[in-house]
């Protein structure tokens, strides 16, 4: 250090602003130069003694700032004003607790938006599982309480070989001196509605079902079978169908079973063992379904309809089968050894016959289905006729 | 933590954000070193004390546009400052004490130690420096703010209050030498 660049530090010095290392140099060179000692001496001394005396303040002069304080703060312009605001709010914006606080509670709210109303009250919809459309006639028809001879036996007969016609005209036949049937029915959904008091349980219920509220009218099934009654088979039946139409036919097929067991011999059981075997076999128990077909071989009403299911039962396991050894036989190539030989042209050549009898299972397949005029007439039940739809015992 | 720990900025904040005790807390801290300052620039107690308040009434008309890049003493004693030269160019009579960038020696009395004690010959000289010089001085000894703030305050560069304040120390050596107090100090 230089004595031009300790004139310019000694204040610094003196007043104890100048790092260590500065200060060390600094004194180094006072050691090393009378000038400097007499400067930086000269400095000390005159600052030791320059201490000027201190004075209080007046006592009120704080009570007296703060009542004017207080005054000016009532009386700063508009603009001060905004401006104090603007600063107030930004001191409160920038607190990083605040701004996470405000994050969070953005997240709730966006996650909110995807929350439903209120779970669990979406009873009215309907899925149905194979995909087909479900039927926009209401095919169901209560049973008679006392179905006696020609009429029941006509009900179920119709219901047997598919004439959906017939089961109305079977209870036409009853209401007829007094109503239309569809006029009856529309004057009971009318009564249901005006009075449902007006209606005996079992009729409420059917009301409830016809109008797809399935869930209560399978509760009001579900216990007018459990009172028993006349009509207790028939609302085990519904109670199951409604069951079949809400929750698919895995839950529904125990329900129908339990019909069967509980109401041995009567015509909802009937119905419930053959509902039982569609079910089975749109989830798949080929087997428990031939079984319900053949249980209902020898019962009149429902005879012929289960022949033709076991028929085409039959003829779909044959189709498989011969499939199966059409497509092993395609597969096959005529000449083993060939087959492995890895050549570019015979390689091609198996990819034409592969090609041959993929057309000819084309061909099977057509001929195995059935025509739909067979469909309409109920000569063989339509692969998921009934799926999504209401009962018809 | 308690109030005597937050520092003057902090309790800047509160105040704008409504707190009136952060305000009282302030004035406490600051105000013996404001009224002191201006006692020694104007002379008068009087109008030491109307300045002072004017000076905390400042810093709370511009609360909003507080700076907080700026520490709060370095605020209060701009405003301080700018009091006192409005004052200064106000008061009927009033004349700056001679050339600010004059060494030691020139346009002051000689001071002697009769009759005299060594705190009136403190006051007087500190009285009768240069305006410029005697801003620093203050600043520095009674403010006790370092020189980067000082010449802030002032809006001079670092090295200009620093010569400001070499002149005020050989002018005050000046009228201390006569003092035994002086001598005794040297030694």
């Amino acid at each position: 250090m230089n004595s031009d660049k300790f004139d310019r530090i000694v204040l610094d010095l003196l007043y104890g602003e100048l790092d260590e290392l500065t200060t060390a140099a600094a004194k180094r060179h006072m050691e090393q130069s009378a000038r400097a000692r007499e400067i930086f001496a000269h400095f000390k001394a005159t600052r030791q003694l320059s201490v000027l005396p201190t004075h209080a303040a007046p006592a009120d002069f704080e009570a007296t700032l703060m009542d004017r304080e207080r005054h000016a703060l009532a009386t700063l312009p508009v603009y001060h004003r905004i401006g104090r605001i603007i600063s107030m709010l930004a001191g409160y914006a920038m607190r990083p607790q605040l701004i996470m606080g405000a994050l969070l509670l953005l997240m709730i709210g966006s996650s909110l938006m995807f929350l439903r109303a209120r779970p669990g009250q979406h009873s009215a919809m309907q899925v149905t599982e194979r995909g087909a459309p479900e039927a926009d006639v209401d095919l169901v028809l209560p049973v008679p309480t006392n179905p006696s001879g020609a009429h029941a036996h006509g009900v179920f007969q119709a219901a047997a070989t598919g004439d959906t016609a017939a089961p109305a005209k079977a209870i036409e036949l009853d209401v007829k001196p007094l109503l239309p049937a569809a006029e009856v029915q529309d004057a009971r959904i009318a009564a249901a509605e005006a009075s449902p008091e007006g209606l005996d349980p079992f009729d409420q219920a059917i009301q409830l079902y016809r109008s797809g509220k399935y869930i209560e009218a399978q509760r009001r099934f579900e216990r007018i079978s459990r009172t028993g009654g006349q009509r207790a088979a028939e609302a085990a039946l519904y109670s199951a169908q409604a069951v079949r139409n809400t929750s698919g036919c895995a839950p529904a097929v125990s329900r129908f079973e339990r019909v069967r067991l509980r109401f041995p011999g009567s015509g909802p059981a009937y119905e419930a063992a053959w509902r039982a075997a569609k079910c089975l076999l749109q989830i798949g128990d080929v087997e428990a379904a031939r079984q319900s077909y053949e249980s209902l071989l020898q019962v009149a009403s429902h005879a012929e309809r289960a022949r033709s299911a076991l028929a085409a039962l039959d003829g779909a396991s044959a189709f498989s089968n011969g499939v199966d050894s059409q497509v092993v036989a395609a597969a096959a190539p005529s000449d083993g050894t060939q087959a492995l030989e890895p050549a570019t042209g015979e390689a091609g050549g198996s990819r034409g016959q592969a090609g041959a009898a993929a057309g000819e299972l084309t061909t099977a397949v057509s001929a195995l289905q059935p025509a739909p005029a067979e469909l309409a007439t109920g000569a063989l039940p339509a692969p998921d006729a009934g799926a999504g739809q209401p009962a018809s015992p | 933590m308690s109030s005597a720990d937050v520092n003057d900025e902090a309790l800047m904040l509160r105040y704008q954000r409504g707190d009136r005790s952060a305000f009282a807390l302030l004035v406490k801290r600051h105000h013996v070193a404001v009224f002191n300052f201006l006692l020694r620039e104007l002379g008068s107690a009087l109008a030491a004390e109307e300045l002072a308040q004017e000076v905390f009434l400042g810093v709370v008309r511009e609360g909003g546009r507080f700076n907080y890049e700026t520490p709060f003493s370095t605020r209060l004693f701009s405003i301080a400052c700018r009091l006192v030269r409005a004052e200064r160019t106000r008061t009927p009579g009033y004349s700056p004490s001679g050339d600010e960038t004059s060494g030691p020696g020139s346009g002051v009395s000689a001071v002697t130690s009769q009759g005299e004690t060594l705190e009136d010959s403190i006051v007087r000289a500190v009285g009768d420096l240069p305006d410029a010089q005697k801003d620093v001085f203050l600043l520095r000894e009674v403010a006790d703010l370092p020189f980067s703030e000082i010449a802030r305050i002032t809006e001079q560069s670092e090295n200009a209050v620093k010569v400001q304040m070499q002149y005020a120390l050989q002018r005050l050596r000046v009228a201390l030498q006569d003092f035994e107090e002086y001598r005794r100090a040297l030694r």
